[in-house]
């Protein structure tokens, strides 16, 4: 335990340069933008004068020079204050916790799926290396490599909600159902198949191959060798002894797709209207509100940050030589 | 040409780069093939696929071809896929050597900057830069070059470290050759083996990216492209899920070439995945 | 007639004819040897020779490439290559079982010792986990491990080389085998460790009254722990003997080179000047010889040498024989025939 919490402030340490580049380089991205929160505001409004918008920059501090700027932004992101969306008309880090439980429900559904099938393929891929059943696995991970999320959940719509009729085909609950206890949670999970399956197939596929690879290395240790000379089942070998050593690469590669588990999460909540930050930063591009997406960036690279530490941990628990690096 | 013989014996190379060839020639014929804009209207809306000789894919809500979609579509895929990739790979592997090869300070500061990057999500990046500089195909090149570099980089940088110490790199400095020239003309063609491998999945990488940006109305508008076909296509999914199935299976079938490619060109260049 | 070959009476173990292959290579030629109870069988030979081969055929744990061509292997009254898998998985670590060379990679990293020496005892006796630990501890206690009831927690990178070969062995012991095969146990350790681990292997095999098959490629360690010594080249037995007889007297051109190879032993031989204490060539060089597989690298070799293949036969007594008609001695022709 004490190593484990060492591991942890170690990287935590280790994460805050990191987190302060990520933070200039959103505020300078922020000022790339064309247009600000006023121009957004006067575009909606449809009409607007010169002083008005001049009252409005003076309101959000927009005629300030970039250095001032910058650092009323770090003002506030130490009040975890990102700012205040005109268009939403609500400060922009409640916009986001509002559509951040989902976000997070989506990719931890995903992710789960992703890593319990992915490593039961490999591991399967891996038993029955070269053989049949290896190469046809092999094949399917290699088309779930090849499909973009957005498409496969499309086809799944047509599948099974135009077709079948069995899942619906967007939303993450009925509206106006008013449904409570067991109905309701059957409920959320029927919406959060469909959006789950898509966002997760190109995910096994990464972590199917991964583990194929990983196990086939470890089946060469000597302690594999020894396990087997010791008399214990081939399960028994493969589970405790291969397995538990094939997964530390996993656990690197997997926090290392959190942001990419993100990114696929932007384009299939909107296929499915899954109320998450995926759908708030596209609906932020069209309505040009670049407060509101920078904010999204920002709290996605502070997520991955977290992950990765915790992926520390994990490696630290996992991997009992991890703390005298 | 050991590798060259291997990969053309080995039916997934094979598979792969007839595959991406029949996608890249489809692409350079396309004005040829189809000429005029794949935008226009050629015939009466919703004809189904494989019902009008004239138009074997059927039309879209608009009557446009779809086949003729399709063919264009290849055109900003190929481009996009490998224009960005090429971006991506000219910085990664520069910032690698230096950080690889120069090692200490410069070293820790590019490593740094490397996981900056790859803290952002990549997708979401994208998109944030690509609306920022207003959608076209040279923005969205830039933009995607600009999220993957980081992982070229990683690549050679480890690469590199391994190599600086070799007997041949010493050898060279000891006739005293620059830095250039060590880094390009020694090194950096011993490396090469696995930033090839590499450069095919991002490539694969780059058309999804590309695809998905235009699903969401994020391409460049001019042009056609499979994701904007599936994003238009999508209203209609009840109705017509062709105009959905049938760009996105253009797009797998190009994607899986190159994963195809890259599986092939892995097994011959790299030794030890050899006969497993 | 068979010939009556010592040992052979109600053995442990008996190899008859042993062909081990790895692909088109033949690691393993031939080879047949025995082991009674409670007696140590040194089997000694250079790298390459098969050596590992044969320890690792015995409990059918060759890696995918190798692969036993002909041959038996007895183990009490069980045919070894002939029992089924789920028989087999019950003799390794049970009746049989092994401690490798590398005590460094022999044990996962992940998994404290303790965990990995009372899976081993669960894996063929129906005992509660607290009894396979207190088990555990008792072991480690008899392979010296001190304060064993706190270090049964360690992992294995916490631990030197020494510990670990420790650890193997009490892994190895836990369930009482009748035949321990040490495959080089102590090669990857420091000078000063090796007599440790030995003397401890040589204490439980009498404890324990176990058959211990030892494989080195060093004489000097048979002198002091092995009864018998099987002295194999190029996957043949060249010379076999009780331990006192081939030290004192050893017949094979092999052997004397061995001999003249360790230190220990080169000292008491009396070896002509200016030859050197190696031997030249390798053990490669046989790969396509018709006769003697030693021939090409024999000081002595004829020419019917490169054209005969000698088998091992009777020289001189009944418990020595060698596989080498030009030094051997005069009643070495009449025994054979």
């Amino acid at each position: 335990m004490a190593r484990v919490l060492r591991t942890l402030r170690r990287t935590a340490w280790q994460a805050i340069p990191t987190v302060i580049a990520v933070v200039v380089i959103d505020f300078f991205l922020l000022r790339l933008a064309p247009g600000d929160a006023a121009d957004a505001l006067a575009a909606e409004s449809g009409s607007a004068t010169e002083e008005t918008m001049a009252a409005l920059r003076a309101h959000f501090g927009l005629d300030q020079p970039a250095f001032v700027q910058f650092l009323s932004y770090i003002g506030n992101l130490l009040h975890f204050s990102l700012g205040f969306s005109p268009l939403y008309n609500m400060p922009v880090s409640r916009l986001i916790g509002e559509r951040l439980p989902g976000t997070l429900l989506l990719m931890a559904t995903a992710l789960s799926l992703a890593l319990l099938i992915g490593i039961t393929a490999g591991v399967v891929m891996s038993m029955f290396a070269g053989r049949l059943t290896d190469r046809v696995l092999s094949v399917i991970a290699l088309l779930f490599y090849s499909v973009p999320g957005f498409w496969i959940g499309l086809m799944l719509i047509v599948l099974f909600s135009v077709r079948l009729g069995w899942l619906p085909s967007g939303g993450a609950e009925t509206i106006g159902a008013g449904l409570t206890g067991w109905p309701w949670l059957l409920d959320r999970a029927r919406h959060l198949i469909l959006p789950a399956v898509s966002l997760a197939l190109f995910f096994i596929a990464i972590y199917a191959r991964l583990v194929r690879a990983s196990m086939l290395e470890v089946r060469d240790q000597d302690y594999v060798r020894t396990a087997t000379a010791k008399g214990l089942s081939r399960t028994a070998v493969t589970l405790r002894h291969m397995l538990w050593n094939a997964l530390l690469p996993v656990t690197t590669v997997a926090g290392m797709h959190v942001g990419a588990i993100l990114g696929g999460a932007v384009v299939v909540e909107t296929v499915f209207s899954w109320p998450g930050l995926g759908r708030l930063a596209f609906e932020a591009v069209l309505k040009r509100d670049f407060s509101v997406l920078l904010g999204i960036l920002l709290l996605s690279s502070l997520l991955v940050i977290a992950v990765n530490v915790l992926v520390d941990l994990l490696q630290a628990w996992l991997d009992p030589r991890i703390a005298l690096r | 040409m050991k590798s060259l013989g291997l990969f053309l014996r080995n039916p997934t190379g094979l598979a792969g780069s007839s595959l991406l060839l029949l996608v890249i020639v489809a692409a350079l014929l396309a004005p040829v093939l189809f000429p005029g804009d794949p935008l226009d209207m050629a015939t009466t809306p919703f004809i189904w696929p494989l019902q009008d000789p004239a138009f074997p894919l059927g039309s879209d809500s608009l009557g446009r071809d779809v086949l003729a979609g399709i063919v264009h579509g290849a055109r900003v895929s190929v481009l996009i896929g490998f224009a960005s990739t090429f971006v991506g790979v000219v910085i990664g592997t520069l910032v690698g050597a230096c950080a690889g090869y120069f090692g200490g300070r410069l070293d820790d500061l590019l490593v740094r900057l490397m996981e900056v990057f790859q803290t952002f999500p990549p997708f979401l990046l994208i998109i944030v830069l690509v609306s920022i500089a207003e959608p076209s195909v040279a923005t969205i090149t830039a933009a995607i070059g600009i999220v993957s570099w980081p992982t070229v980089a990683r690549l050679v940088r480890a690469e590199f470290r391994s190599l600086r110490e070799r007997d041949f790199v010493l050898a060279a400095r000891g006739l005293g050759y620059g830095a250039a020239r060590i880094v390009f003309l020694e090194i950096l063609p011993n490396a090469a083996a696995p930033i090839i491998v590499t450069t095919s999945v991002m490539v694969a990488t780059a058309i999804l990216n590309e695809s998905a940006l235009s699903f969401l109305g994020l391409g460049d508008p001019n042009l056609v492209s499979w994701g904007s076909m599936i994003g238009a296509g999508r209203d209609q999914l009840r109705t017509a899920w062709y105009l959905v199935a049938l760009p996105g299976a253009a797009l797998v079938i190009t994607v899986l070439s190159l994963n195809l490619f890259g599986d092939g060109l892995n097994d011959a260049l790299n030794p030890r995945a050899r006969g497993r | 007639m068979p010939l009556e070959f010592p040992g052979r009476e109600d053995p442990l173990l008996d190899v008859r004819d042993l062909f081990i292959s790895f692909g088109d290579n033949a690691a393993v030629r031939g080879l047949d040897f025995t082991i009674r109870r409670g007696e140590t069988l040194a089997l000694v030979g250079e790298s390459g020779c098969g050596k590992s081969a044969t320890a690792l055929s015995l409990l059918r744990l060759l890696p995918p490439a190798g692969r036993v061509a002909g041959g038996s292997i007895r183990f009490e009254d069980r045919d070894i290559l002939r029992l089924p898998e789920n028989e087999m998985r019950r003799l390794r670590g049970g009746a049989i079982s092994m401690v490798f060379q590398e005590p460094m990679t022999s044990l996962n990293p992940v998994l404290p010792i303790g965990r990995q020496i009372t899976e081993a005892i669960r894996s063929h006796e129906r005992v509660s986990a607290r009894a396979a630990r207190a088990r555990a501890i008792e072991l480690l206690n008899l392979v010296r491990i001190p304060e064993a009831h706190r270090r049964i927690d360690d992992y294995p990178h916490t631990l030197s080389g020494g510990m670990r070969q420790r650890v193997m062995i009490a892994m190895a012991v836990a369930c009482r085998p009748r035949l321990l095969i040490a495959d080089e146990p102590t090669t990857a350790l420091d000078v000063t460790i090796q007599a440790q681990v030995l003397e401890l292997l040589d204490r439980l095999r009498q404890d324990l009254s176990m058959g211990l098959l030892l494989i080195t490629h060093d004489l000097g360690l048979v002198a002091d722990w092995a009864d018998r010594v099987v002295v194999m080249y190029a996957g043949r037995k060249c010379e076999e003997a009780p331990v006192e007889t081939l030290l004192r007297a050893p017949l094979h051109p092999y052997t004397s080179g061995l001999m003249a190879c360790s230190p220990k032993l080169a000292s008491g031989l009396h070896f002509r000047q200016g030859r050197l204490p190696e031997i030249g060539g390798s053990v490669a060089s046989a790969a396509d010889v018709a006769g003697c597989l030693f021939a090409p690298r024999c000081a002595s070799a004829r020419d019917a040498c490169h054209a005969v293949r000698p088998d091992a036969k009777p020289a001189g007594s009944r418990d020595h024989l060698l596989a080498c008609p030009v030094h051997a001695p005069a009643d070495y022709a009449i025994a054979c025939c």
